[in-house]
């Protein structure tokens, strides 16, 4: 979830930004907006085509595939919703506003998943230092580096604490996962004061045409919103 | 003083600000350029400290209070500001997964070359001699422990220091893992470092340093390389095999052709496997084998895609960090919660506390502590003592338990899952670790897990290591009686 692969770097940084800006920027929008069904269908699906493009080049079908399971995820939420809102006498909401709200909703939590694929660490530490964010900076890589052995360490104290206290106590793994992060973080900070932070270095910021097709197809949902609202 | 000496320590005292102890008291330490010099002590000897204190962390980072004269290259310490003294002094850590600042080793690694002072012909020739080109294109946890091992070392080496400071460099390498680190040490040796090594399992490094020192009650002294070669009193040890029939013991495991992988790759292939009441069963194989996977199968963490698993017993898993099974602020209660859901919850208490201090051989272990204070022999044998009191016919599933222990220690846990009996799953990528529970138990089975899949293999044992565990106990612990 919080790796990118470093396939994204075949894209300068200037024309991911924009896309993710413009991804972003128009999921809201949908939201904000009061647009009519069918033009929120075609920007839903718009931006849907562009979440699963960022998907495809962050990391092949793998990652399309578990874009969709995220939309079952909402399909499946929003089916109870109206189900237990039908049970206990509500009236339900009309089909249409339903899968639009829906589908909206997914495209904004995709929107935010995708930023995150399409950057690598580095490139979000060099942005927060250009935005002169520096401190928090360090502190974001190191949490984005740490993350994937804190959630072995997690899944090893899961099994451990289930075994020993049975399922109803699983919330006590909270104790020896604090002992453990207060133990790593002392070892990474004797290794930062060793090794001393180092500045990131700067990203390719433009990479020939495939950046200006990126930037041109970002522009497309912006667009489409104007005419729509105009 | 010599003036070839990198580092010359005189009357050096540090004590950490929440201790009224020394943990090092009064130690003398002047080590040669070049030269290659192995520190050993128990656990908790203050090792770890002097690494910390020929850094600086030691008052930086811990805020400790430090009397005495540190000279590094004729220079006190002091004297020295940060960045120098990273450029003179690096350190491998313990833990190489906190030596690294980025999730990608090609982001991190580079970051370093471009601030460092070496050419770039001979950084290019560290990459080649440490067999690490390859791995720049991956993922830190991605990354077997020993090729990150030898990545933390040249990442270190880009700094050009004259003193590198291997920390436990063997701690959590397999076989393959340990060869792959000596042979690094042996270049740094090469290109002319100082190198000073803190290891537990020292038995691969003895041909190859020069001094041998030895941190105990808080100073520092030297010893002769011979007094840790092997003698013959391990040739003593019968390794004579017993075999027990398993026709009148009742089947506990019984595990029939199970497959597992991940995303693509295959890491369990028609594994077969049956235990018995009272088996101790060795898990043999390299990091990436699929021991761990194994474990959490039996466990019921993981699911195999297909494959028959059927275990008649309450099971518990003990993990390679072995403080991920505390969850209590005391031993006491870590009693108490083991028992809350008993009938009989009072009685439940006292009869485990009477067996573990029986079992641990500690009369006067005062359950008040923190078991997070407990060494980390200590806490395995805790966390096994209090399961097995629970329930004697507990099937105990143990990831790489001997990691991280003197030979001493190795022995002592080796000898207390011997007497402790029941049934037990060990799992291992050392071979060391066949020696010692061969050593106290010669009805054992050992099945090596590869690719190939789980075999019941005989693992030629080295009954040198096991010698070891005898001298290393006269050297470290005295006549202290750790029963």
């Amino acid at each position: 979830m919080f790796i990118s692969s470093k396939e994204v770097r075949n894209y300068g940084l200037i024309s991911r930004v924009f896309m993710s800006i413009s991804i972003i920027v128009t999921s809201l929008l949908l939201f904000i907006l009061d647009l009519p069904l069918n033009k929120i269908v075609i920007l839903t699906t718009l931006l849907l085509t562009l979440e699963f493009l960022i998907l495809w080049i962050s990391g092949g079908l793998r990652k399309v595939l578990s874009g969709f399971v995220v939309i079952l995820v909402f399909v499946f939420i929003g089916f109870l919703i109206t189900l237990f809102s039908m049970l206990i006498g509500f009236a339900s909401p009309p089909i249409g506003y339903s899968i639009s709200s829906m589908f909206r909703m997914v495209v904004l939590v995709l929107s935010f998943a995708t930023m995150v694929q399409f950057f690598t660490v580095e490139e979000i530490r060099w942005i927060m230092v250009k935005l002169g964010l520096e401190d928090i900076s360090t502190i974001v890589t190191l949490t984005l580096s740490q993350l994937p052995l804190t959630f072995i360490q997690f899944s090893e104290a899961i099994i451990t604490i289930k075994l020993k206290l049975g399922r109803r106590n699983l919330y006590k793994v909270v104790k020896p996962l604090i002992i453990y992060s207060i133990m790593n973080s002392l070892n990474l900070a004797e290794a930062l004061y060793i090794h001393g932070v180092y500045k990131p270095r700067r990203p390719r910021l433009f990479n020939g045409v495939k950046d200006f097709i990126i930037i041109t197809v970002s522009v497309a949902p912006i667009v489409m919103v104007l005419v729509f609202r105009l | 003083m010599s003036m070839d000496n990198v580092v010359e320590i005189d009357n050096l005292w540090v004590r950490y600000r929440s201790s009224e102890n020394w943990v090092l008291r009064n130690v003398n330490l002047d080590i040669k350029q070049g030269h290659a010099v192995l520190i050993v002590g128990r656990s908790g000897s203050g090792k770890t400290t002097l690494v910390r204190t020929l850094t600086g962390a030691i008052k930086y980072i811990y805020g400790a209070e430090v009397r005495g004269s540190i000279k590094i290259l004729s220079k006190e310490i002091e004297d020295h500001d940060v960045e120098e003294l990273r450029k003179i002094v690096q350190v491998v850590n313990q833990n190489p997964y906190a030596d690294f600042f980025n999730i990608y080793i090609e982001d991190d690694i580079l970051s370093i070359i471009n601030l460092s002072n070496v050419d770039r012909e001979s950084i290019s020739k560290f990459f080649k001699m440490f067999k690490v080109e390859n791995l720049m294109n991956r993922y830190l946890f991605e990354l077997s422990g020993g090729q990150l091992k030898r990545l933390a070392i040249v990442k270190a080496l880009l700094f050009n220091p004259s003193i590198i400071i291997l920390d436990e460099p063997l701690m959590w390498l397999d076989d393959i893992g340990v060869d792959s680190v000596v042979e690094s040490i042996k270049l740094l040796k090469n290109l002319g470092k100082t190198v000073i090594i803190l290891e537990h399992r020292f038995k691969p490094l003895l041909d190859l340093v020069d001094d041998i020192y030895i941190i105990r009650n808080s100073a520092i002294e030297h010893i002769d390389k011979n007094l840790l070669r092997s003698s013959e009193h391990g040739d003593q040890i019968d390794n004579k095999k017993v075999y027990t029939s398993n026709s009148s013991r009742e089947k506990v495991v019984e595990v029939r052709d199970v497959w597992f992988r991940y995303d693509k790759e295959w890491i369990l292939k028609d594994i077969e496997v049956y235990i018995y009441e009272g088996d101790v069963v060795i898990l043999y194989g390299l990091n990436g084998s699929g021991k761990s996977t194994f474990l959490k199968i039996l466990a019921g963490y993981l699911k195999p895609v297909k494959g028959f698993i059927k275990i008649n017993r309450r099971t518990i898993y003990i993990p390679q960090n072995v403080y991920l099974f505390y969850t209590e602020e005391t031993l006491e209660d870590e009693i108490k919660a083991v028992c809350s859901y008993r009938k009989a919850k009072d009685s439940c208490i006292e009869m485990i506390k009477s067996k573990v201090v029986k079992e641990l051989s500690l009369p006067d272990v005062d359950l008040g502590r923190t078991p997070f204070s407990l060494s980390w022999g200590e806490a395995i044998r805790f966390a096994i003592s209090l399961t097995r009191a629970l329930d004697p016919k507990t099937l105990i599933l143990l990831d790489e338990p001997f990691t991280g222990l003197t030979y001493y220690e190795r022995f002592l846990l080796a000898d207390y899952l011997s007497k402790l009996g029941g049934t037990m799953v060990i799992a291992t990528s050392n071979k060391d670790v066949v020696s010692f529970m061969y050593a106290k138990n010669r009805d054992m089975k050992t099945f090596k897990l590869s690719s190939d899949g789980l075999e019941e293999v005989e693992i030629g044992i080295d009954l040198d290591v096991v010698d070891l565990g005898y001298r290393v106990r006269e050297l470290l612990y005295g006549d202290e009686d750790w029963g």
